[in-house]
């Protein structure tokens, strides 16, 4: 194996190590610990946060090698596949990507009345969510409006 | 493949009462990908030996499913209002 080819495939594994090593850092997030955040104590009261978590990613890499090129020196006429060197195609590439993110869903509150769970509401995402179904409504009353 | 797996955390001791907090693991796990969804799913609080469980509900998922559910309801009516349509003409 040449050294061309041998750097150039030394290249691909690092890079597969890279990717590798994002996945991972990628998943971190997703720990069941970061679900519930540490106690937090006020008075006699004290609150646990919770939120759920999210982690998708994906990575995606190939790898091609081809006969090789013809040697420069040759020219047009002189090329024959005896010239051909073998060791010096070849490449691959890769790629990565992925999300990670966390939305609070609770709030656990332990007190002298005792222990309850306060739920948080995202009125944003609610919002829009309404806002679709209103559209959809809409749309509805209408084909039956001109219906009539 | 797809996991589904319930973690416990470690007992936590909060003015008295012994609290373990349960939450859920889904994840799908391919070659080239993962996806992960973990989510808070209960409280067990132990009291003189016993154990209640008080469930961690997510209030905005509930009613975003439900909107979702009315949006696609909607237009399935609409779709087949616009079907009727067509068979008459």
């Amino acid at each position: 194996v040449s050294e061309t080819k041998r750097n150039a495939f030394e290249t691909h594994l690092e890079s597969l190590d890279e990717l590798n090593d994002f996945s991972k850092r990628l998943f971190e997030a997703a720990h069941p610990q970061s679900v519930f955040g540490e106690p937090i104590e006020k008075g006699e009261y004290t609150v646990v946060p919770a939120a759920e978590v999210v982690s998708a990613g994906g990575v995606g890499y190939g790898f091609a090698s081809g006969a090789g090129g013809r040697k420069a020196r040759a020219s047009e006429t002189e090329r024959s596949e005896a010239e051909i060197d073998p060791d010096r195609a070849g490449g691959g590439g890769g790629g990565a990507g992925g999300t990670s993110r966390g939305r609070p869903v609770a709030v656990i509150n332990i007190g002298p009345e005792g222990i309850w769970v306060q739920p948080i509401v995202d009125v944003t995402k609610l919002g829009l969510a309404a806002l679709t179904t209103l559209g959809s409504m809409g749309l509805m009353f209408l084909r039956m409006k001109n219906k009539k | 493949v797809i996991l589904d797996r319930k973690l416990n955390s470690e007992a936590l001791t909060v003015n008295g009462n012994h609290l373990t907090l349960q939450s859920q693991r889904i994840g799908i796990k391919h070659r080239l990908g993962e996806f992960v969804w973990i989510r808070p799913v209960a409280v067990l609080v132990e009291q003189g030996g016993l154990v209640r469980r008080i469930p961690v509900l997510d209030v905005t998922r509930i009613i975003t499913l439900l909107l979702w559910f009315l949006t696609l309801y909607f237009a399935v009516f609409q779709l087949g209002t616009i079907r009727k349509r067509r068979n008459v003409t």
